[in-house]
């Protein structure tokens, strides 16, 4: 939904926080077959994601942040189904 | 649908040369010869796609059907729709007087010469935002308010800069406009959120502008005055016209709550037509008209029956703001449809990955370098394609692209990609915006005595004071660098991006 034309007046950051447990739905932006290891960058945070697939990449995923890193702007996450 | 790779002679860059070969021809067609004739750029892609097949390698079959598929995509349908619709609506508020309306108020208001070029902005944006398309506005205001303006003293180039800003407010924000729509469904977003969402920078760069036409107005007003000319404007003026800010509204009032296109303007073109015919501001026959040739014998049964027209035989078909509105589009539809096609050739060629793996591995390497990518390269690929939906349209899948990979939602990309096509679209001499009002201006020589050459803006003075679309870039490279009304996926999903 809309949030009216003032909504959203504000700098967000190139480096987006993330809490342990918190619950978000993000593209895919990389998997790495080697490894079986996704990747979901949020602007310039990283998070690296467990239980992906390489047909997920550019896909909408639902994930929970296992753990976060705000001075580095890195953290782990799990698919949620 | 035919996934197959097509594979050129010279590498996956030759899958780029229908799209090129389209881009050369509109330079030339429109930049060096001056020609902004849409259907000239039919012929254009169309000879790009023949000779695109000469360099297949083997089967020419897997071409053929990329083209198809690019044509079948869902996207340019439903802008062709939103056209057809759009097209109707703006031609009705128009033959109901709307800018008489507005005339009438400008007079009211007694506005002289220093504030002329002001309030032109703020009346074209209003205009422009209530119809949604801004080559429109740019004709209604070059055919009404330039030679009033510049009878009154206004400067000509100033005016000139000031329709075409006013134009670029509407595209960028309306509801309604082609690319407003182009970029909310190319980017899964719906409109009503990409407008609400763009709405800050919209306001920030519009009131910037309205401050610097003021400013240029009050240091160059009083060059000439014309009485003639300011009689010749009041005469055009009724303020009945003003009733069609009713539809209008429902319209703006609708598409933002997130009703369907066709379902808004369909209810504001029914209250509009109400409104011409209660109030007497156009006949029926202004909105549709069946004209038969006289002497026939269609005209000695139905002649005089309503909606009926006995007209001489060369002017026999149908007419009215019905006809006339969606009418003007069909050329632009076949143009995006090839186009589209011609995209699709450089997708299974290779040719797009191959320019998007480039600007993610070397340019694109933050989320702020990203954004200004997104910027600059929206804003280019419209000094080679010079109508600006057409260049959204070809440049919509890298923004979704690199967009994605940096996790900005719908709405953010969406901004982005209308904001600068609808700025450069207006700028560039040779931009489909420009010319339309040059033609314009060009007829007033002919239909005023007092309207000389020497008024008339040539379309290479006129880019400097495009002043509302320059800022509208200036605070997207702001937004780009600082974040501002930067929105991620994990901030907000966009309205029909959750299936994506």
């Amino acid at each position: 939904m809309s949030r009216g034309l003032f909504g959203n007046w504000r700098f967000r950051s190139t480096r987006p926080a993330f809490a342990p447990g918190e619950e978000i739905r993000a593209y895919l932006t990389g998997f790495d077959p080697a490894t079986g290891v996704g990747t979901v960058r949020i602007g310039d945070t990283v998070l690296q994601v467990k239980g992906a697939a390489a047909g997920q990449v550019d896909q909408l995923v639902d994930l929970r942040v296992e753990s976060f890193d705000a001075g580095r702007a890195v953290g782990e996450a799990v698919l949620r189904r | 649908m035919n996934h197959d790779i097509i594979r050129f002679r010279g590498g996956k860059a030759v899958s780029a040369l229908p799209v090129l070969f389209f881009i050369a021809w509109a330079i030339v067609q429109s930049g060096l010869l001056g020609i902004g004739d849409t259907a000239g750029l039919i012929v254009g892609m169309l000879v790009g796609l023949v000779l695109g097949m000469l360099l297949v390698r083997g089967n020419w079959g897997a071409y053929a059907d990329a083209v198809v598929e690019g044509m079948a995509q869902k996207v340019a349908v439903t802008a062709i729709v939103a056209w057809l619709w759009a097209g109707m609506f703006a031609a009705t508020l128009q033959v109901g007087g709307f800018v008489n309306g507005l005339g009438w108020l400008a007079d009211a208001l007694g506005l002289g010469p220093a504030l002329f070029p002001a309030v032109t902005f703020l009346l074209a944006a209003l205009l422009a935002t209530g119809i949604g398309t801004g080559y429109g506005t740019v004709i209604a205001f070059v055919a009404l308010f330039f030679p009033a303006g510049v009878a009154l003293g206004a400067d000509p180039v100033l005016m000139f800069g000031a329709i075409l800003s006013g134009a670029v407010f509407g595209d960028n924000l309306a509801p309604v406009s082609d690319t407003t729509i182009v970029s909310a469904v190319t980017q899964d977003s719906d409109v009503g959120g990409v407008v609400a969402s763009r709405f800050k920078y919209a306001i920030i760069a519009a009131t910037l502008a309205f401050i610097a036409y003021l400013a240029f107005g009050f240091a160059s007003s009083g060059a000439m005055v014309d009485g003639d000319a300011a009689a010749l404007f009041r005469a055009q003026s009724d303020a009945s016209g003003l009733f069609h800010l009713l539809p209008i509204a429902l319209v703006i009032g609708l598409a933002i709550r997130g009703r369907h296109i066709i379902e808004a303007i369909s209810a504001g073109l029914i209250l509009a037509i109400v409104i011409n015919l209660v109030f007497g501001l156009a006949p029926a026959t202004d909105m549709l008209a069946f004209r038969v040739a006289a002497d026939s014998w269609a005209a000695a049964t139905f002649g005089g029956w309503p909606l009926v027209e006995v007209v001489p035989a060369a002017a026999a078909g149908v007419g009215g703001s019905l006809y006339d509105g969606p009418v003007g589009f069909a050329t632009l539809a076949v143009l995006i449809l090839l186009v589209l096609g011609g995209a699709q050739v450089m997708i299974r060629g290779g040719g797009f990955q191959a320019l998007q793996d480039w600007l993610l591995r070397k340019v694109a390497k933050s989320v702020r370098s990203a954004e200004v990518t997104m910027v600059s390269v929206t804003a280019g690929i419209n000094a080679a394609i010079t109508i600006n939906t057409a260049a959204q349209i070809a440049i919509a899948p890298y923004i979704a692209t690199i967009g994605k990979r940096f996790n900005l939602n719908g709405y953010r990309r969406a901004n982005i990609l209308d904001a600068n096509t609808s700025a450069l679209g207006y700028i560039f001499p040779w931009a489909g915006g420009v010319l339309v009002g040059y033609t314009q201006m060009q007829a007033l020589v002919t239909t005023y005595d007092w309207f000389t050459p020497a008024m008339v803006v040539e379309p290479i003075q006129a880019w400097p004071w495009v002043f509302h679309g320059w800022l509208l870039v200036a605070v997207f490279l702001f937004a780009a660098w600082t974040g501002f009304g930067r929105e991620y996926t994990t901030d907000r999903i966009s309205k029909g991006g959750s299936s994506a």
